[in-house]
């Protein structure tokens, strides 16, 4: 997958990581940033049927109540963080726009929004050995019975902290993880993929 | 070679040269080293760590205390390497580890000959005194010891780690493990099965019984190809289930190269699995124990099952006569084995009256039984050349008559059989006695698991088939799985298990005298050293094993540890329930410090290395970086030559005189948004904000409840409801729980909600009197007048036409503007300012010029100038103290201790010599020619060489230093005594703040 880490006027948080050094097929193992997505964290509660309500005409769909979920609408993701708190994934375009819309329409609500895009990236790890590679780093069991398409967790991957969903079943899975950590996590993947090379 | 000439699990086809103590020799593949060098007729293999003497193979597994190898050379050196369970490889290089300069010519089996002298805490009773010396006598004593040794070059192999769930892990993969698994994996639980062995089976690898009418063996292998079948089941193979700790976490060492010639080698070496288990089934098997007898570590004495698994297993032809020697049934199926390898003798001595039906089979084939009889002693030195016996009382407490010489070249013995409960132990049970079987026993499980076969002391086979079947039914069902019965292979007739308790021949002389009786052989711990420390009063089992080392080393006790208590019960006249065990801990086997370490070493794993956005640009303008936290900040940005001191009198000198520019970054920075963030504010901070003024900033200290400063920073008013605070680098995460902690548990009622924004934004600090002209000319939107924009003011604009925001607010007391923007710029943007500051010649300055800068103007950095015991009236900053409002922190700042006038105060410090730069920390006091102790008066904070100021400045915590300015005081220097300095101001430059306002 190719993969844009600097643009004319950015650059992506992981710029000095290259996943393509990982010698094996995309089937075996395939990683890639997304970077230069907007990320904007919303904070309320569903409990005031207000909030909910806003949120829903801001975005055209409610925000998810079950924890540990997500829902995709629109080419925007967005994942429940907490039970007042979730995440905003969407074009970078989009995003100081959505940003004003749930601001006005959160008015006189006990809200808060905030665009957080620049503070993170996302990686997308698939293949056979996508789940392997994580279970090196992180505690959460990722077996399809307990974890699958539909879910996200807020956990740890090696030493440092990562919002993980699940995209598909092959499994894809997407991760966040915050930009000054990336550049770790970068290598610590480098590291990890190793013994899948030439597989 | 000494083989049998067919059968076992080595590949007489597949030859596997290698090389023992510079010797070469050849062994089959499924050979360990221990089984090769028997084959060889290699008996003696190493000598003993406190007396030297010659020792052997003893046992056939973990349990093994003389079997230590040091595998291979070099950075790939292995100490202690148990060659019972090492397989070999071709051109592997095996030496032993205790013998200088080899095996058969120790010159330390002197030692030997003085052993009687050289009982139980000789080393603690010899050497306690002087004390002072014991560090040299300390260093020859472990040169005459010592297990092994360590490579000295670092480590080039890797490492994995990975972290596993499943229903149900199976510890062990003998028989009743393997129908765990198998009645657990059939039901679709998700089960895991590890052992420690090259390959699965357990004593099936060596049995000579029928299953379902086939051989054990043939039913192995079908049951292996069923569990592989099954894609809920893991197979860990060559995995060591080593630790099991609380909620039903375990820890498995899997070793995935170590069998394999080094040219062969590929990939990691070992992967450490952390395996989360909803249930627990220990199939851990047992450990048989010897009894004990004189000189019975003679090489050639050894396991009655471990005489069979060389036998079976491995194929080997042990030598031509045997005497075995038993006080339990399993035994006799050793005598049929030794007798069916082509042994031309073999002689059963059984502790115990006769029995028919055991003698039966034996007779049958030639083998000689004596009953009520016992070993007394072994003849031969560095091999086994006879075996004396003699008969036995009827409470086996004594022996009499003539002693009987047999010659043989092995004496196989089986005192009976311990069960494996170490992990059980790890998870928290307690080792029950049981009177019966002779054994210890698990009790009531404290985990969610269940021991079966003869981990649950249930020896048979056809217990441990039925145990293994049920306990993994009943996992996969606790787990939610339904599931029927497994059926229970069928058994030809298992041997039996009836014992009667001997641990040791009983002996004419007391303990101490005649030939020494080895019960733990790996620590040279005889019957006459429990017996000994007995007399001198230690009654503690844990004192005992302490005082003799019982149960120390690489094999941890396993074969002689239960011995050596029983013999101490005998020493003591305890029960032995009463004397009870040590304490079993991990780890089972050693595990290396790679296969804990995994991964996570070096530069950029062994911690997170965190960066800022512009690290790049950094990286290539020759920055040094310093650790600040986990961040890596510019320290100092180095040209051509210079030193550290010329580079930060460069980048002071330029901050001051034009403009600098610094990566403000890793400031911690959090949004706070709510209607009660204002209220929020005035109890989390000092001072008071709700009079504050939208886009203006204000600078605030934040206490602990003990009223000393937690964390400091300035905090910009966005909006109504909505501020931008500002923590210190390292201060970030803790101060967002701090406030998480009081919003969530304390003031739930307040509308205010916390999101860090530390990430989100890279700042460039541009400071310095021609930074407005720098910022002007880059950023749209924004008059830069100074009346338009003051100090601690904050506005929006935009930098090539994207946002930023500019916050007037100075850390170096010059006209500086931080500049924010969205991270994925941040590198634009500070190219942008670099570039624009180009006629200015603007300079890049690190953390040490900031620090410089800072001190100039007396700005105190938390954590340095404050340690936790100091308030903001101590760093003489009362006014940030609202007299008329609560906050967290202010009562304490009214305890008697803390209002007292005379504390440690903040001050500045000028020596009299404006050369000499005073260390940070260094001690001061009032007068160096006091009589010492002198009491000491506070220490220095921060120190520095400052090029603008033209002389060395100091920050300094003094008792009672606000009212002391211009005293003198002295300073201690590492090198030239006391030095004379005069307590001054903390600011050292622009005492009006011009530059800032300017």
């Amino acid at each position: 997958m190719p993969e844009t880490k600097i643009i004319s006027n950015a650059k992506s948080p992981m710029v000095e990581i290259d996943f393509s050094s990982i010698k094996c097929p995309g089937s075996v193992l395939s990683i890639c940033e997304h970077a230069f997505l907007g990320h904007i964290n919303i904070r309320g509660s569903l409990d005031n049927s207000k909030f909910a309500a806003a949120a829903k005409k801001s975005l055209g769909i409610d925000l998810p109540r079950e924890a540990n979920t997500f829902v995709e609408h629109n080419a925007k993701t967005i994942l429940w963080l907490g039970p007042n708190e979730w995440l905003l994934v969407c074009d970078a375009d989009g995003t100081a726009n959505l940003v004003e819309t749930l601001k006005s329409n959160f008015e006189d609500i006990f809200s808060a929004v905030t665009d957080v895009s620049g503070g993170n990236t996302i990686l997308e790890i698939s293949g056979d050995r996508a789940r392997a590679l994580l279970l090196k780093g992180t505690p959460l069991d990722l077996h399809h019975s307990v974890f699958s398409k539909g879910q996200c967790a807020q956990t740890m991957v090696a030493k440092t902290g990562m919002t993980l969903w699940q995209v598909s079943e092959d499994p894809v899975y997407k991760l966040i993880v915050r930009r000054s950590f990336s550049d770790y996590l970068g290598h610590w993947i480098l590291d990890a993929a190793r013994e899948y090379h030439e597989e | 070679m000494k083989r049998i000439p067919n059968g076992g699990r080595i590949d007489r086809s597949k030859p596997v040269n290698f090389s023992f103590e510079g010797k070469s020799y050849q062994g089959f593949q499924g050979d360990t080293i221990a089984s090769a060098l028997l084959a060889n007729d290699v008996k003696l293999i190493g000598r003993s760590w406190k007396y030297h003497r010659p020792r052997g193979v003893v046992g056939d597994g973990a349990e093994e205390p003389n079997a230590l190898f040091q595998v291979e050379q070099g950075a790939l050196t292995i100490p202690n390497v148990r060659g019972t369970q090492a397989p070999i490889y071709d051109a592997m290089v095996v030496n032993s580890t205790n013998a200088w300069p080899s095996v058969n010519f120790d010159v330390m089996s002197i030692f030997g000959a003085f052993s009687r002298f050289l009982p139980a805490g000789f080393y603690y009773k010899t050497f306690m005194w002087p004390a002072k010396f014991w560090m040299a006598y300390e260093h020859i004593i472990r040169q005459a010891s010592g297990l092994g040794e360590s490579p000295r070059e670092s480590d080039p192999d890797h490492y994995e780690k990975t972290n596993a769930h499943c229903d149900v892990l199976v510890a062990g993969a003998g028989p009743s493990g393997l129908m765990a698994a198998l009645s657990a994996g059939r039901a679709g639980a998700r089960v895991i099965i590890a052992d420690e062995q090259e390959e699965l089976g357990g004593r099936l690898l060596s049995s000579s019984e029928l299953i379902d009418s086939k051989p054990a063996t043939k039913w192995l292998e079908e049951t292996l190809e069923e569990l592989a079948s099954l894609k809920n089941v893991t197979l860990i193979p060559r995995g060591t289930v080593f630790g099991y700790h609380d909620a039903n976490f375990l820890t498995i060492a899997e070793r995935l190269t170590d069998h394999l010639a080094l040219a062969q080698r590929s990939g990691p070496r070992e992967r450490l699995w952390r395996v989360r288990a909803k249930q627990v089934v220990l199939a851990t098997g047992a450990h048989e124990r010897p009894i004990v007898f004189g000189n019975n570590d003679r090489p050639g004495v050894m396991l009655a099952s471990a005489a069979s698994t060389y036998t079976n297993r491995y194929g080997v032809l042990l030598g031509d006569s045997a005497v075995v020697f038993t006080n339990n049934d399993s035994a006799y199926q050793t005598a049929l084995d030794l007798k069916a390898s082509g042994m031309s003798a073999v002689t059963l001595v059984d502790a115990r009256a006769s029995n028919e039906n055991l003698i039966e089979p034996l007779k049958a084939v030639g083998v000689e039984v004596i009953n009520q009889c016992a070993v007394v002693n072994v003849i031969g030195k560095a091999r086994v050349i006879a075996a004396e016996i003699q008969n036995l009382s009827d409470d086996g407490k004594s022996i009499f008559g003539a002693k009987q010489r047999i010659d043989c070249d092995i004496v196989a013995t089986s005192g009976g059989w311990n069960p494996a409960i170490h992990l059980y132990s790890q998870s928290g049970g307690k080792a029950l006695w049981n009177d019966d079987k002779a054994c210890f026993e698990n009790g009531i499980s404290v985990q969610d698991q269940v021991s079966v076969g003869a981990a649950n002391a249930s020896f048979s086979l056809v217990d441990c088939l039925t145990e293994g079947a049920q306990a993994g039914r009943s996992a996969a069902i606790a787990a939610g799985f339904n599931t029927k019965n497994t059926r229970i292979p069928g058994v030809s007739c298992s041997a039996g298990t009836d014992l009667t308790p001997l641990w040791r021949t009983p002996t004419e002389d007391p303990p101490g005298r005649g030939a020494k009786a080895f019960v733990d052989q790996q620590n040279d711990v005889g019957v006459s050293d429990i017996y000994l420390a007995a007399r001198e009063g230690f009654e503690s089992i844990e004192h005992v094993k302490r005082y003799t080392a019982l149960g120390f080393g690489t094999d941890q006790g396993k074969m002689g540890n239960i011995s050596g208590m029983a013999i101490l019960s005998e020493a003591l006249g305890n029960s032995i329930s009463d004397t009870g065990t040590t304490t079993f801990r991990p780890n089972y086997t050693p595990v290396t410090f790679g296969a804990i370490a995994g991964p996570e070493i070096g530069e950029n794993l062994s911690d997170p290395v965190r960066k800022t956005a512009m690290h790049t640009w950094h990286q290539e303008n020759g920055a040094l970086f310093e650790d600040v936290g986990q961040w890596k900040r510019p320290w100092y940005f180095p040209k051509l030559n210079e030193d550290i001191h010329q580079a930060v009198d460069r980048e002071c000198l330029a901050v001051r005189n034009s403009v600098g520019i610094m990566d403000a970054s890793t400031l911690g920075k959090i949004e706070i948004t709510g209607k009660d963030s204002g209220d929020f504010l005035n109890m989390i901070y000092t001072n008071a904000w709700k009079k504050l003024g939208i886009n203006t900033a204000r600078y605030g200290f934040m206490l602990g409840e003990d009223g000393m400063v937690m964390d400091d920073g300035v905090t910009i008013r966005l909006d109504e409801n909505r501020y931008f605070m500002h923590t210190t680098t390292g201060g970030a995460a803790s101060v967002m729980s701090w406030m998480e902690l009081w919003l969530q548990t304390e003031w739930p009622e307040l509308e205010v909600y916390l999101t860090s924004v530390t990430d989100h934004w890279a700042t460039a600090a541009v400071a310095g009197p021609n930074s407005r002209k720098v910022v002007d000319s880059v950023i749209d939107g924004i008059d830069f007048d100074k009346d338009a924009f003051p100090f601690m003011a904050s506005r929006e604009g935009l930098l090539a036409g994207l946002p930023v925001r500019v916050n007037r607010i100075s850390f170096s007391g010059e006209l500086c503007y931080e500049v924010n923007i969205q991270a994925n710029h941040g590198c634009f943007m500070w190219e942008q300012l670099i570039a624009a500051g180009a006629k200015y010649d603007i300079t890049p300055y690190g953390t040490e010029a900031m620090h410089v800068l800072r001190a100039e103007k007396g700005y105190v950095i938390v954590g340095q100038d404050t340690d936790g015991s100091v308030t903001p009236i101590d760093l003489g900053m009362g006014w940030a103290i609202s007299k008329t409002k609560d906050f967290l922190g202010k009562r304490s700042l009214e305890r008697s201790d803390t209002a007292r006038k005379d504390r440690k105060q903040f001050v500045g410090l000028l020596t009299d010599d404006p050369k000499v730069v005073l260390q940070e920390g260094s001690q001061i006091v009032n007068n160096a020619s006091d009589q010492i102790p002198l009491p000491m008066l506070g220490h220095v904070t921060s120190s520095y060489y400052s090029a603008c100021v033209g002389r060395s400045i100091a920050l300094a915590l003094v008792k009672n230093g606000h009212q002391r300015m211009g005293d003198t005081v002295y300073v201690t220097t590492p090198d030239k005594g006391f030095v004379s300095a005069k307590i001054s101001t903390t600011v050292f430059l622009d005492p009006q703040g011009e530059k800032q306002n300017a």
